[in-house]
């Protein structure tokens, strides 16, 4: 190109080859530590919380989970991988969380990572991560979590609210590639075909795979500084989010307010969502069964959901609601709602998952609001869970 | 941040957009034969304008296009101004009919079910999204047609026209261009574009894009703190207010920034559209340096259009008003903006004519405020921020904060 024209004072200071020297290594420098910043992780990290997930704008990368589980997890100790949503996550326990209780009583040979997160359906964020560490960590076990009934229908098959992180994984190749799982997502892919945000949300990640922006942001905001002002930040939200404490997320605490409506809406959709989930089975004895329709599409999104070698490695819990708000049901919304559990466990076996239902006799005061539990609730689902994980070990032939 | 794309305000900072433009630079940098870096430029215009106006956004601005350049050849002024009126027409059809529709079923109907069922009734007959960026079409559409049949030479070649309509960096919010400028500066980029552009352009984008993230962190803040406003003590309150007011201009200015950056990058100059607008000390100079396309636009078309100020005091603070009304509805169709636009018009009006209204006590007054500058520059920034809540948020809810912010409530 032929030498222009300079103009004003910026022209005169400026030297245009030296500038685009500058911007291509401050942008290779970027991708450079970007990439590298793959393998950063998450120091100190205990489980997610308000300031370092979405919510706040914090959006961990597959990689940074993956490196941050290898920092946590001893390749000679099996890993627990507890994934899920905020019942798993804790979120209303305060601390020591259940995911301590249930280290203790699995002792030294396993090791538990609590990496569930808000608003994350089964197979999303925790799911995502194990799969990524199944080649070097064989020996791991999925803890997660779904709601009982048609509410517990497993996302698309790239997840839902976090889809992201799957795409980010997949596109970083640290995912695996089941033929199932392949149709779910050319179906998902047919559905969005004219939904703006899925494409470019996917084009995003299919760059970031080569170029690891979204790494280098995140390691940078979680390590030294960040960039997004969020209200629950405030004045202190250029701080490394690292920095912030596992603060317990503290939902809505609602248990005790018998006129609050969202709280019981909450169950009764569980029963409402689920019309016909169980049907008489039309034998002398009034049995029931799983409604074939139901069991064909949910067996079929939760093997989308989970590649057959994190499948048989996956215990899906199904908790209980309060069993105040359960208790404001109709008699016939109550018994309908003891049905969902023992048929999701079924659905979730026949899938081929390991499934478990919990939470049935806890009490109002093992639960902070209509779903989540306190510390008392939290220490009996890890009693509840802890036999549970060790006789997965047993049949996976991790233990004897 | 997170990859999401919402909004014409986001177009340059969605990947789609950074994958296009990771060919179009470097090709047409390669290409050096002029008509080429033309019809390769014309490609991407086209390529850009589709993929975001979709086709029920591509259409109607292709049918105005054509209207507008056959009448530009024709030379003829009734052809013009029935173009002119049919553009107009147009925008107001697409962007002012639901409002308007609003306004009078609300006059028609008071109960507010009735209201609603009307509304439902109607519906089908209003038109949905308006074509992206039709605003700019027009006003750049009215401009030219203006300008021709004033006598001004009209574009003779298509690609002229086409390129003038559809130049990707400003077609989403602007600067508004003039194609007396515009064609001479393409003709100069396709010819001469070279490295100092390249690097001043990348320098521009890079402006607009720190611009545009400042804004965006402040746009969280006030989605944050707005409901809330009345619970905030009065520091608080006017440390909002300072925030829409950073908010708004590096929001606007960042992406003609941004805009101006890109086509400098092909070598093209558009005009400047901010010049530190908040260092302005009265409302005059403020309207000389906040939007400037717009503003200069606003006068040309629409102030001096109508008389200016040739017909006397009340004329011309008429002929201000009704500028600046259609100014603040060309932001929006709102009860909010039309308010904004005509606040606008009468601090003006006031701004220009108060030595003269108030004889010597205006004279004084305005000899002691060019004496303190820091003064005036205070009441500028003072009439300007309250200027910005009614552009910000709906009518009542301006009107509540600003009571709020006088310290009644």
């Amino acid at each position: 190109m032929p030498q222009g024209e300079a103009n004003g004072a910026l022209g005169k200071l400026l030297a245009p080859y030296p500038l685009f020297l500058g911007i291509a290594a401050a942008f290779l420098a970027c991708c450079v530590l970007g990439y590298a910043s793959r393998s950063w992780p998450y120091a100190g990290f205990e489980r997610f919380h308000y300031f370092i997930n979405p919510q706040t704008y914090f959006y961990p990368t597959a990689s940074q989970l993956r490196a941050t589980a290898r920092a946590s997890l001893h390749p000679n100790r099996i890993a627990v991988i507890v994934g899920g949503n905020s019942v798993l996550n804790g979120a209303g326990q305060g601390l020591p969380l259940w995911t301590v209780r249930l280290q203790e009583l699995l002792g030294p040979e396993y090791q538990v990572l609590n990496l569930a997160m808000c608003g994350a359906a089964p197979g999303e964020v925790g799911g995502v991560t194990a799969e990524t560490l199944l080649q070097e960590y064989p020996r791991l076990i999925l803890v997660t979590n779904a709601w009982a009934g048609e509410s517990g229908r497993p996302s698309e098959a790239d997840g839902s609210l976090h889809r992201y992180l799957f795409w980010d994984a997949y596109y970083k190749g640290l995912l695996l590639h089941p033929p199932e799982r392949e149709e779910g997502l050319r179906e998902v892919a047919h559905g969005r075909a004219a939904d703006d945000a899925y494409t470019e949300l996917k084009r995003g990640m299919r760059l970031d795979a080569f170029l690891s922006y979204h790494d280098l942001w995140t390691g940078v905001a979680y390590s030294c500084f960040s960039t997004i002002w969020h209200p629950l930040l405030e004045g202190t939200f250029m701080q490394a989010r690292g920095r912030y404490l596992p603060t317990d997320t503290k939902p809505h605490r609602s248990e005790h307010r018998p006129d609050d409506a969202a709280a019981i809406e909450g169950v009764r959709n569980l029963v409402r969502q689920s019309p016909d989930f169980v049907r008489s089975s039309g034998d002398a004895a009034g049995g029931k069964v799983v409604n074939p329709e139901y069991l064909k599409q949910m067996r079929r999104d939760l093997q989308r959901c989970f590649p057959g070698e994190v499948r048989q490695r996956t215990l899906l819990v199904i908790a209980h609601c309060n069993p105040y708000r359960v208790q404001q049901l109709t008699a016939d919304e109550q018994a309908r709602y003891y049905e969902l559990f023992p048929a999701t466990v079924a659905i979730a076996e026949a899938a081929g998952l390991h499934a478990v239902e919990v939470g049935r006799h806890y009490t109002t005061a093992d639960y902070f609001d209509w779903l989540h539990f306190t510390r008392s609730g939290g220490q009996k689902l890890a009693d509840d869970l802890a036999p549970q994980v060790r006789e997965l070990a047993r049949g996976l032939g991790y233990t004897r | 941040m997170h990859p999401v794309t919402q909004g014409n305000q986001q177009l340059f900072l969605s990947y789609w957009f950074v994958l296009y433009i990771l060919p179009v630079f470097p090709l047409y940098w390669l290409v050096r034969a002029p008509a080429l870096r033309l019809l390769l430029l014309l490609v991407a215009c086209a390529v850009f304008h589709t993929h975001f106006a979709g086709a029920a956004g591509v259409l109607p601005i292709i049918v105005l296009a054509v209207l507008t350049y056959g009448a530009g050849l024709s030379r003829q002024r009734w052809a013009c101004y029935a173009t002119i009126t049919l553009c107009v027409g147009a925008l107001v059809f697409y962007k002012y009919t639901r409002f308007l529709a609003q306004q009078v079923l609300a006059a028609a109907f008071s109960d507010y079910q009735t209201q609603q069922a009307m509304q439902l009734a109607v519906e089908g007959w209003l038109p949905g999204a308006p074509p992206l960026a039709i605003s700019f079409f027009v006003f750049e559409f009215v401009h030219y047609l203006f300008d021709v049949s004033r006598g001004s030479p009209p574009m003779k070649n298509p690609l002229d026209f086409s390129l003038y309509s559809i130049f990707w960096p400003s077609i989403v919010a602007g600067p508004v261009k003039r194609y007396q400028d515009f064609v001479p500066n393409l003709y100069h980029g396709v010819h001469n574009v070279c490295e100092t552009d390249v690097a001043h352009g990348l320098i521009r984008v890079a402006v607009g894009l720190v611009k545009k993230f400042l804004a965006e962190n402040l746009t969280q803040y006030l989605a944050h703190a707005g409901p809330e406003f009345g619970q905030l003590d009065m520091v608080q309150r006017w440390y909002f207010v300072i925030a829409i007011s950073l908010r708004i201009l590096w929001d606007f200015s960042g992406y003609s920034d941004m805009a101006i950056g890109f086509a400098r990058m092909f070598g093209i100059r558009l005009p400047r559209n901010f010049d530190w607008p908040y260092l302005a000390t009265n409302i005059t100079t403020f309207w000389h340096r906040w939007h400037i396309s717009l503003s200069t636009w606003i006068r040309d078309y629409v102030y001096i259009a109508m008389g200016g100020g040739r017909r006397g005091t009340v004329r011309k603070i008429t002929n201000g008003l009704v500028a600046f009304a259609i100014c603040g509805l060309w932001h929006g169709a709102g009860w909010n903006f039309l308010v904004w636009g005509l606040y606008h018009g009468i601090g003006l009006a006031i701004c220009s004519n108060y030595r003269t209204l108030l004889g010597p006590v205006g004279r004084f007054l305005g000899a002691r405020l060019e004496q303190n500058p820091i003064v005036s520059w205070g009441l500028t920034m003072l009439f300007v921020g309250v200027g910005w809540v009614f552009f910000f948020y709906p009518l009542p809810q301006a009107v509540d904060m600003l009571v709020s912010l006088s310290g009644v409530k």
